[in-house]
């Protein structure tokens, strides 16, 4: 009985290497054919996805640089006035930018504007970071709610409580609240609100690596700025610049706050440059405007230039495995 | 350097769900211990709750006999190795492995010469300038290794570390870390699931599962005498060989009647740890044995009156080289009853092919029985209980032709013919009383002496301390505790010295910032010492004023005085003699106080008004609501 069993065996054993050895054949023979088949088709509707996608990029690229380029032409044309019957100008000149420095407090604008930005940036990326953090690391009752109720207020515009703000000013500086440091308080107080997308970020970054700095004696603060931090340079950076560029562009806030202030030289860019596009001065000030504009558009050039990098640098790399 | 003892530890996440149950153990300084256990059995929560990563809910942790569980991870002097290396990318491995002591404000110099000597030991000196990113994962986890070398921890604590690793480089590294443990001479703890792991490494094992700790033991005793199926099957590879059956014993004669309709025979020697009770031929019990204490016959063997045999047909061959596995099936007829499925590790001079009907042989001394219920052993090493058939007859209790006479504390109303006595192993104590018995079978287990007694045919088993102090064959005497008995037949129950009362925990104000605690139960209020609050409060919060607790504590946690009233009583509560029960040697009185009944020792009449006071610091308490000792 077992012999024939055996051979019984051995043969269906025999059998079922060969069943294996034809899906094996099979299965080579059904990932090279199409795949000859699928290249020649492949190839047209790779070309064609990519003609058009590189069409209309480009339409889109004029469509975003025209105003930009119009501005930096502008801020070099000789004829004064609002209205150009010609996109260049007939007569080239550097006298635009001369004027701005010489004739106008264009210089002091820069100056205070600068001031409220870079205050307020630090304080906001302060503010952000350690909010952010807070909420990702911290375990705390009212940790939940609160993320909640700070995600429903952030979703609302925040020159709705503008009046709001405007009397709270008055109570907290009663003799200057028509000044820039109101300026820096408005833009950083609520900033923590937008805490999401670093807590986010700060999420991704390994608990264990806490852990292993909590046994290594790290108290939280240094865990966070020793280890923590340098693994988020790229959030870091993002959180820096938008808090640099919502201040630097603001008008909304300034203009409120600052209305009715009668020294110019309180002014920022923003507020002041708006008044020369007031209908009485527009036609002698419209060349000096877009100088200014390409000054103030600048240094935010410049700053993203210089940080882009670490926007897609991956730094967690061999931290934990997977 | 360091002890750990961890005493009735709870892990409770979110108010119910209960991760670790009633961990209890004593590390011992150097000892490597494994926690083991399939996955989501807490184990690495215990580990973490040692480390300080995880809050302990309930229960006492210790590391050298200091309490340790509200101690920052820093300061317990402990150093951990995560599963996933856990190394700060940002930085070079140097600095990684200075972190801690950078932290510590260490000078430079001496960290220097740590680091060095750290990855001198670990073989990771020429990385030691590279990020962790540009190393292999074996070199990832040695820098783990090294950074927890050099903080020259007490305790190691190791988290699955060497799960992440290909096979073959665990192997090396598992004996690289067992030598890392013997230069550097720490207590380690080491967490894993994989077994093979466990028992080459492990000093001691403990076994988890569902987050109950099955058994606590060194690798060869787990192997040999498991505790339950679980660790029975979970140790040892191939697993162990499960069969449900009967026992049937007559007259010398023991038989394991298999489902299967397989049977083993064998003499009631190689069966006596097992209780008599289960040798009904009805009782459903589990029979296991290992595919390693199997074996197939062979005609020129000479040690058969050791080995059961049996006929199984041959399905699978598996041949290993060194050894050959076998899995065949016990149930000739049919051998595709699942039932019936052996595994038989054997070596590689039997020829064997699939179909062949083999002779099987059960090694007699290597067998194992649980309770098919429970799933609990019940051939241990150490058998819990003694089952004796006796008669009852006028006051008196004749086992095996001894006579011992019953205290006035038992009452037995009409005398009994073989009835089934049974009582716990401690309750029999060799060495004095008026009983005689043979001594059968001496066996050392630890710092203990097993003696299996022979009284005139009845076999009973004491439990000594120490080296063993008589031979087999000698005459000895011996005497049962009556406080310990069982007769379920007469209605005779041991003596029930715990008292378990419900009760809360209040408060009351004494001045305008200050509180007055007190345990409350049975109607009176007890001062807890400021141990216990402390505990409460830690576990509970506010909450513990809210919470339903049970208060227990042992008759000798209580002390009996006579009572008047205007008596000034300290911690204590006031109860009347109920009844007494007389031991002879101990006088039980139970009182009634404000309708709950306390025990405690004391020799008086029924009828005296007594203060019982209680030893806080001996009192357990545990929350009713999720069942987790507090205290």
């Amino acid at each position: 009985m077992s012999e024939n069993n055996i051979k019984a065996k051995t043969l269906t054993d025999a059998q079922m290497g060969d069943k294996w050895r034809a899906i094996d054949k099979m299965e080579a023979s059904l990932t090279q054919m199409p795949k000859k088949k699928r290249r020649g088709g492949m190839k047209f509707w790779r070309l064609f996805g990519d003609t058009t996608g590189q069409i209309v990029l480009t339409i889109l690229g004029i469509i975003w640089i025209f105003p930009l380029l119009y501005l930096l032409i502008q801020s070099f044309r000789k004829e004064p006035g609002a209205f150009s019957p010609t996109f260049f100008p007939r007569e080239w000149t550097f006298d635009n930018y001369i004027r701005l420095f010489r004739d106008t407090p264009f210089l002091r604008w820069y100056g205070n504007t600068l001031l409220v930005a870079v205050c307020s940036c630090c304080i906001t990326a302060i503010f952000v970071l350690s909010v952010a953090y807070a909420f990702s690391r911290m375990k705390f009752k009212a940790r939940k709610p609160m993320m909640n109720a700070m995600l429903v207020m952030g979703m609302f515009p925040g020159f709705m409580s503008m009046s709001a703000v405007y009397f709270l000013l008055k109570i907290l500086l009663p003799d200057n609240y028509q000044s820039l440091l109101s300026l820096i308080i408005v833009y950083s107080s609520g900033a923590a609100l937008g805490y999401y997308i670093a807590k986010g970020f700060f999420d991704t970054v390994p608990k264990a690596l806490d852990e292993a700095a909590r046994i290594d004696g790290a108290s939280r603060f240094r865990t966070f700025y020793k280890i923590v931090l340098p693994l988020s340079k790229s959030i870091v950076i993002y959180t820096i610049l938008t808090s640099f560029i919502s201040p630097w562009c603001d008008y909304i806030f300034v203009s409120y706050i600052m209305a009715g202030v009668p020294d110019v030289g309180m002014y920022t860019v923003s507020l002041g440059m708006y008044k020369w596009l007031e209908l009485e001065q527009i036609q002698q000030n419209f060349t000096t405007f877009c100088a200014a504009a390409v000054i103030v558009a600048t240094p935010i050039t410049l700053l993203f230039m210089w940080l882009q990098k670490y926007y897609v640098e991956g730094v967690t790399g061999g931290a934990v495995k997977g | 350097m360091a002890s750990l003892s961890l005493k009735h530890i709870f892990k409770v996440y979110d108010g119910n769900v209960k991760a670790v149950n009633d961990f209890c153990m004593d590390i011992e300084d150097k000892e490597f211990i494994v926690f083991v256990g399939p996955s989501g059995c807490g184990k690495s929560t215990t580990l973490r709750m040692i480390a300080g990563l995880e809050e302990i809910t309930a229960g006492e942790l210790q590391i050298d006999g200091e309490i340790v569980n509200d101690v920052e991870p820093k300061d317990r002097n402990i150093a951990m190795v995560f599963q996933n290396y856990a190394l700060y990318p940002h930085m070079s491995v140097y600095e990684n492995m200075a972190f801690a002591l950078r932290t510590a404000r260490v000078p430079k110099d001496i960290i220097h010469e740590k680091v060095t000597e750290a990855a001198e030991i670990l073989g990771i000196t020429e990385y030691l300038e590279r990020k962790p990113k540009a190393l292999s994962g074996g070199q990832r986890q040695r820098v783990a290794l090294g950074r927890a070398i050099v903080r020259q921890p007490k305790v190691f604590l190791l988290d699955e570390p060497l799960s992440n690793l290909d096979a073959k480089l665990r192997a090396a590294m598992r004996s690289e870390i067992s030598r890392l443990h013997q230069r550097l001479g720490t207590t380690f703890i080491y967490v894993t699931h994989d077994q093979v792991e466990a028992m080459t490494m492990g000093t001691r094992i403990v076994v988890m599962r569902d987050g109950f700790v099955q058994q606590i033991d060194s690798p060869m005793n787990l192997y040999r005498y498991p505790d339950n199926m679980f660790v029975a099957g979970f140790i040892g590879t191939p697993q162990m060989n499960f069969f449900e059956g009967v026992i049937n014993k007559r007259g010398d004669e023991v038989r394991f009647s298999l489902d299967c309709g397989a049977a083993f025979e064998m003499n009631y020697s190689f069966a006596e740890k097992i209780p008599v009770k289960y040798m009904d031929g009805k009782s459903k019990v589990i029979f296991g044995v290992r595919p390693e204490d199997l074996r197939i016959a062979r005609p020129d063997a000479t040690d058969s009156h050791l080995w059961s045999r049996t006929k199984a047909v041959v399905s699978v061959v598996e041949v290993l080289g060194n050894e050959v596995i076998l899995y065949a099936n016990l149930n000739v007829q049919n051998p595709d009853d699942k039932t019936g499925a052996i595994t038989v590790k054997t070596d590689p001079d039997f020829i064997v092919h699939p179909g062949d009907v083999i002779d099987v042989e059960v090694s007699r001394r290597k067998f194992h029985v649980f309770d098919k219920e429970t799933e609990k052993s019940i051939k241990k090493r150490i058998p819990e209980q003694n089952i004796v058939n006796v008669d009852i007859a006028n006051n008196t209790i004749r086992l095996a032709e001894q006579s011992f006479a019953i205290p006035s504390a038992i009452v037995v109303e009409s005398s009994r013919q073989n009835v089934e006595l049974v009582m716990p192993i401690s309750a029999l104590t060799i060495g004095r009383g008026t009983a005689k018995a043979r001594i059968h079978g001496v066996e050392q287990v630890e710092d203990k002496t097993l003696y299996t007694l022979d009284v005139n045919g009845s076999i009973l088993f004491s439990l000594k301390d120490g080296e063993p102090e008589y031979g087999v064959g000698d005459d000895v005497s011996f005497d049962i505790d009556m406080c310990k008995i069982a007769v379920a037949d007469c209605g005779i129950d041991p003596m029930n010295t715990v008292n378990s009362i419900d009760g809360e925990f209040t408060k009351s104000k004494i001045s305008r910032k200050e509180y007055q605690f007190y345990m409350q139960m049975a109607g009176h209020k007890l001062v807890p010492s400021v141990r216990i609050c402390e505990k409460l409060f830690g576990c509970k919060g506010t909450r513990i004023f809210k919470t339903p607790l049970n208060y227990s504590f042992d008759a000798c946690a209580v002390t009996a005085k006579p009572y008047n009233e205007g008596d000034e009583v300290g911690n204590a509560l006031i109860g009347k003699v109920v009844s007494i029960k007389d031991y002879g040697h101990v006088k039980y009185a139970t009182c009634d106080c404000n309708g709950t009944q306390v025990v405690a020792a004391y020799e008086g009449q029924v009828g005296d008004t007594l203060a019982l006071e209680v030893n806080v610091d001996m009192v357990t308490i545990k929350d009713k609501t999720i069942d987790i000792i507090i205290v």
